[in-house]
Formats: C-alpha cells, structure tokens, sequence
C-alpha cells in the first residue's frame, strides 16, 4: 500500500478539473480587473480633458478680461449693445502719461476666427508688422446650446450668438464663451463662462 | 510513517508556495504606480488652479491697493500704503502702493498685490482737481467787465495779525520778514475789460487772465499788478446739485421781531424778507428756497459760529437796495451761496424781465457765491469778501472786492477731488519677494515683520523733493523720507522737510 501511494505522489499534478476551475476563476478575475482598469482609465482621459478644458478657458478668459479692463471706452469697436452682439473687438489702451500727453498703445482685436473655430489676439491689425496671437483653437461655433435656428435658445437675450461673443453696455463688456472638444470614446466635453468686466479707462 | 508523510507532503506544498505571492505583488505594485501617477496627475491639476486663483487673488490685492490709495489722496495722505520692506497684509495676502509725483504735476500709484504664488502690478494716474470753485476767485464764464474807480484784491482771512506775529517771537530783537503779497484771481472764459480814468481809477492787485480766445482791454487808470495772457483751455463750471429736500412751504417775514431759521435741513418754495425785518439763518445749515427776496433794507443774518452755512436759490434771488447780509464770522468758507437760477422772468408784472440774480445790498459780505448760469452786475454799495462766479459779471463803478486766498486750500465744499486718469497693467517690480513665487506671508514671517492692515499702514509725508533722475527726468516725490530711494536721483532741484517754513505750501501745491 504505501509503495502504490509513494509512486502516485511522485507523479502528483493538477487535475484537469483543477486546473479548468484555476483557469476559470483566473479569468473572472482578470476580467474584473480589466474592466475596473478600463472605466478608471475613462474616467481619467475624461477627468483630465474636462480639467485641461476649464483651464484653457479661464486663462482664455482671464486673457481677453485683463485686455479688456485696460482698454478705452471710446476706442471699443463695434460698440454693440445687447441684444446685438458681435463676435470681435477693436479697441487700444492708456499706457500712461509722458510730457503732459496720456499715451496710447496700439491699436488691438480680440476675434473669433472661424473654420475651426479660433480666438486670435492682433496687435496693429492690417498692418504689415502685424503681431497675432492664438489664445486657444478649441472654440464652439455657437455659444453655449445654441442652434443656428434664429432663436434665443439659451434665453439669454441674444440669438445665435458664437461661441465667442461680446455686448457693450456704456463701458461695461459682457464676455460669452464656450469652448468644446472632444473627449473618450467620442464624446464631446463642453464648458461655458461668461463674465462681464469694466473698462478702467 | 503518518509524520513522514505529513512532512513530506507539507515539504512539497511548501516547494510550489509563494508563486502567487509574487503575482500578487506585481500586481499591487502596478495598481500602485498607477495610482500615484493619478496623484500627481491630480496634484498638478491642482497647482495650476490654485495659481490662476491666486493670479486673480492678487490682482484684486493690487487694485484693493489702488482704492486704498486713493482713498489716502483724498484724506492728504501721500498716497504711499506699506513699502516693499513692510507691506499692509489683507487676507492671506500682502499689497503696497507707491505713490510717484510727475513734473506735470499728476499723481502715479504702483500697486502690487501677493497671494500664495500669485502675483499682479497696477498702476494709475490721477489728477487732483480742485472741485473748489470759489478757487476760481472773481470769474466769469463769458465776458467780464470791471467799471472805473474798481478795486479787486487779496487777503488772506487765515493770515494772523501783525500784532500776533510779533507776540509770537517773544519779544526778540528784531521783526518777522512781510509774508509774501498775496494775488487776487480775476478770470473769464472770454473777454475781460477793466475800465478806468484818470480821475477814476481801477486797480487789480493779481492776474487777470481771459479765456483763451479772449483779450483783456484796459484804459487810463488802470493798474494790473499780474499777468493778462489767456488761458490755455476754458474752465468748464460744474453743475450745481441741489439737495432733494421736502418743502416748508413758504416763508414770510415782514414782522421787525427776527425770525430764526434753525440748523438742519430746510426747504422753501420762497423767502421772503419784508422792509426793516431780519432773519437769522444759523448754521450748520443747508437751505434750499425757490426765490430768495430781500426787500429794500431787510437784513438777512447768517450765524456760522456753530457750522457753515450753504443757501441755494433755484429761481430767483433778489438783495434789494439798502438790504444787508451779515455773518457773525468773517470767513467766506463758511457762507456759500449756490445759485442755479438762470431764468430771466418778469416777476413783478411790470412789463420788463427780471434778470435771475439782483445784488443791490450795501455794507460788507463775507461769502462765495456761485451762479453759473446766471448774469450778476455788482453793485458799488456792497463790498465782497470772498470769491464770486457768474455766468457773465460786471462790477459796477466804485466796486470792492476781496478774493480770500484762504478759499484756494478751504472752500467749505469739502476734500479735494481726485481724477483717475489712466489705469493699467504694468510688469511686475524686480524685488525678491515678487520675483520668488513663495507665499510672501511664509517669507515674511521668516524674517519677523509684523504686518498692519492697508488701512493703518498708510505713509506719512514728511519731505518733499523735486530732482532729476538718471535719465535727466525731472519728478517729485512727496511722502516718508525713508522710503525714498536715493538712488534714482542725479541732481536735486529742490528739497524741504517737515517743519521747514515753505513745506506746507510746497505739499499743498496743485
């Protein structure tokens, strides 16, 4: 007896149905892991595109607010109250005063570029020395949820607006902005800011 | 046997153990590494909002700057909140304001504003304006003409007597210097003509200065101790407010028992003074009447001794001849009349209109008034201490008036106005505590400062200096000596101190 019982030791292994159960169990696991890894990893592109969207538009906005704050009332152009709106601005800026004489800046414009939709900063613009700058590409075509229909769809008093607009009140400019990307698996993340601020000058 | 097999079945496990262990463990540790790549992914996420809030944290320090500053102007302060070595702390935020005067005479504030690793410089330029308008003197906004046998001077009704002067050194040997003569201001937005005559003569102890298309025109007689070149630019009178108050009513007083009208604020649609009759107006008080009339020899008494006086007339006002108006203290500032009437009307249905302002009253008025919008003709029966402006002036033969140089630095009508005239973005200041984006309160901890708020950490002035710069600019600098930076000086024009004679004048000066 204990020399059949040796020689079955020695050639001990796993049992097909061991090792179908090991494998099963196995799988389950590493298909809980998967999934947990996969929806973690959406849940992060999706988290990290959000987060790099709300930071490329506060620094768009902050952008075009600190321009605008430092800019003549007089000089701003078109000078559209609501309900008009329009979708650039030409205005210049007081760089102080020399000799007696408050000093302008150059003349400069803040416009959404269309097809695909950018916000270009220019400094003289039309001018051969022309200086741009582009403050970010990811822009909505209209503003917020906005269809091109000819109706207030946002109820904010304007229609169609783009994604990029502005309306004059005295010396007060309303900044309306959306921008828009895409996100994981074809999704497309959206985020929105409008603010008003006051020219100082 | 039973423990052999025991052993060497426990000894075999033991051979294929541990396998899973190590599996285990790389997984652990990949979970783990991916978990901290999330952390830092997270935490810089983090660092770059907490920046741009910080950004904006210390933009709004910066303007907060600003306001306090101005606020300081427009106490006399110098403008200077905290300095670089020991800023005012608002939150969890510091901020300073410098204050730098230009040669043009204006006013540029630098505010900078930290916050954790946020940082933000602004400036502005203002302008003190003097919202005074008995500083204007004896002024008109079209053509002003002065009748023969004139005089138009100055005093000044803070000045202390020569007997006091005299008393204040004690008895020593010797006498104080003359104070400086003093100038009148005579002025208009358009023509002036001073008229005299060899028999008649007119004098103007002062400038007399017209609009700038305008000529002043003198004859025989004539004698203008100042300058007579125009303006460069036509002063432009502000409106009148008039306080929105409820109406008495009308009042009436022809009884020869004085009425008083009492301090506060008080509202008629008229006053009316009757012949022989007297009303008190005491002060502090603002009195707002439709029409003021003073009928021949009533006497219009203003008690100021308890506060200043402000009467404004919105339609009419009348000082017919012989009446008086007196005040118990001989200061302009405290006597203002506001008037915005401007409407010639015939009020007495004689077929003639009457012009918005009639002054025919005799004996000596101690005040300032303000009718821009109304023609006055002064008449020689009354002698004027104080200023006068109208839409168009003309004094009479004989006229006397006195313009109170004390009204150039107190008119009644309260601090001076401070203009913004430009406001900016400016680069941040090279200073290690805005060049390191640490949180300034940590560092300055660290070396023991103890911060106050804006509100208490304003600068005093205690020097004044005019000087040229390094590159041959020429600026002032007007607040605490030991905040200025001696360095950026080249030649010094001029300096004075606390305490010096002329600081005053010097810090005062528009």
């Amino acid at each position: 007896m204990t020399r059949r019982l040796t020689s079955a030791r020695a050639r001990a292994g796993f049992t097909l149905l061991e090792v179908l159960i090991a494998i099963t169990i196995l799988g389950m696991i590493a298909a809980n892991v998967v999934m947990v890894t996969r929806s973690s990893s959406k849940a992060y592109e999706s988290g990290a595109s959000l987060s790099t969207l709300d930071i490329q538009l506060d620094n768009t906005m902050d952008r075009i607010a600190m321009a605008l704050m430092a800019a003549r009332k007089e000089s701003l152009t078109p000078n559209n109250p609501s309900p008009l709106w329009t979708d650039f601005l030409i205005f210049d800026q007081s760089q102080g005063f020399e000799g007696g004489m408050e000093v302008i800046g150059d003349l400069e414009r803040i416009e959404l570029v269309p097809g695909p939709e950018q916000i270009v900063w220019k400094q003289r613009p039309g001018a051969l020395d022309e200086r741009r700058v582009v403050w970010t590409n990811w822009v909505r075509e209209l503003f917020k949820d906005e269809i091109d229909n000819g109706i207030d769809d946002d109820l904010n008093g304007l229609t169609d607006e783009a994604g990029l607009s502005f309306t004059i009140d005295g010396s007060r400019v309303t900044i309306r902005l959306t921008l828009e990307r895409d996100g994981p698996e074809h999704s497309i993340l959206k985020r929105t800011q409008e603010t008003t601020v006051t020219c100082r000058n | 046997m039973m423990k052999v097999r025991g052993i060497g079945a426990r000894a075999r496990q033991g051979e294929r153990g541990g396998s899973v262990l190590v599996v285990a463990l790389l997984v652990v540790v990949g979970v783990a590494m991916l978990g901290a790549c999330l952390v830092q992914f997270s935490a810089s996420m983090t660092r770059n909002q907490m920046q741009a809030v910080d950004n904006k944290r210390a933009f709004y320090l910066a303007e907060a700057g600003l306001s306090e500053a101005l606020l300081g102007l427009r106490m006399g302060k110098s403008g200077n909140v905290g300095s670089v070595g020991m800023p005012a702390r608002l939150g969890d935020g510091i901020l300073w304001v410098e204050a730098l005067g230009t040669p043009d005479r204006r006013i540029v504030l630098k505010s900078n504003g930290l916050c954790g690793g946020g940082r933000a410089s602004l400036s502005i330029v203002v302008e003190r304006r003097s919202e005074s308008t008995a500083a204007l003197g004896i002024f008109s906004d079209g053509d002003l003409v002065v009748k023969s046998g004139s005089v138009i001077d100055a005093y000044d009704s803070t000045a202390p007597e020569p007997e006091e002067l005299v008393a204040g050194f004690g008895g020593l040997i010797g006498v104080p210097p003359p104070p400086p003569p003093i100038a009148t201001r005579v002025g208009s937005n358009g023509n002036i003509d001073v008229q005299g005559t060899t028999r008649l003569t007119t004098r103007i102890a002062g400038d007399v200065t017209p609009g700038p298309d305008g000529v002043v025109t003198s004859g025989v007689g004539v004698t203008i101790t100042g300058s007579t070149a125009p303006r460069m630019e036509p002063i432009a009178l502000p409106e009148i407010t008039v306080p929105k108050l409820d109406s008495k009513g009308d009042l009436i007083h022809k009884s020869l028992t004085p009425r008083t009208v009492y301090a506060g604020e008080n509202r008629y649609d008229s006053m009316i003074v009757g012949a022989g009759a007297q009303v008190i107006i005491s002060g502090p008080q603002i009195l707002v009447v439709g029409s003021m009339v003073l009928d021949d020899t009533a006497r219009l008494t203003i008690d100021t001794a308890l506060g200043s006086v402000e009467i404004h007339a919105t339609e009419y006002l009348n000082f017919g001849l012989g009446s008086t108006v007196t005040t118990v203290l001989e200061d302009p500032s405290k006597v203002r009349f506001l008037i915005s009437a401007s409407q010639a009307v015939d009020r007495d249905g004689d077929g003639v209109v009457d012009p918005p302002v009639t002054i025919n009253s005799t004996g000596k008025m101690y005040a300032t008034l303000y009718a821009p919008m109304a023609p006055i003709a002064l008449g020689n029966s009354l002698e004027l201490f104080g200023a006068i402006t109208a839409s168009s002036l003309s004094l009479s033969q004989g006229a006397k008036l006195h313009f109170d140089e004390a009204l150039l630095s107190d008119d009644g009508a309260g601090a001076g106005n401070v203009q913004l005239l430009s406001w900016r973005i400016i680069p941040l200041p090279d200073v290690p505590l805005a060049s390191l984006r640490i949180d300034p309160l940590v560092a300055l901890r660290l070396q023991g400062t103890v911060l106050t708020k804006p509100a208490d950490s304003h600068q005093l002035i205690d020097f004044a200096i005019e000087f040229a710069d390094l590159e041959g600019r020429t600026r002032t600098f007007i607040g605490e000596e030991t905040q200025f930076n001696w360095t950026q000086v080249q030649t010094v024009v001029t300096t004075t101190r606390r305490g010096d004679v002329n600081f005053d004048a010097v810090v005062d000066a528009p």
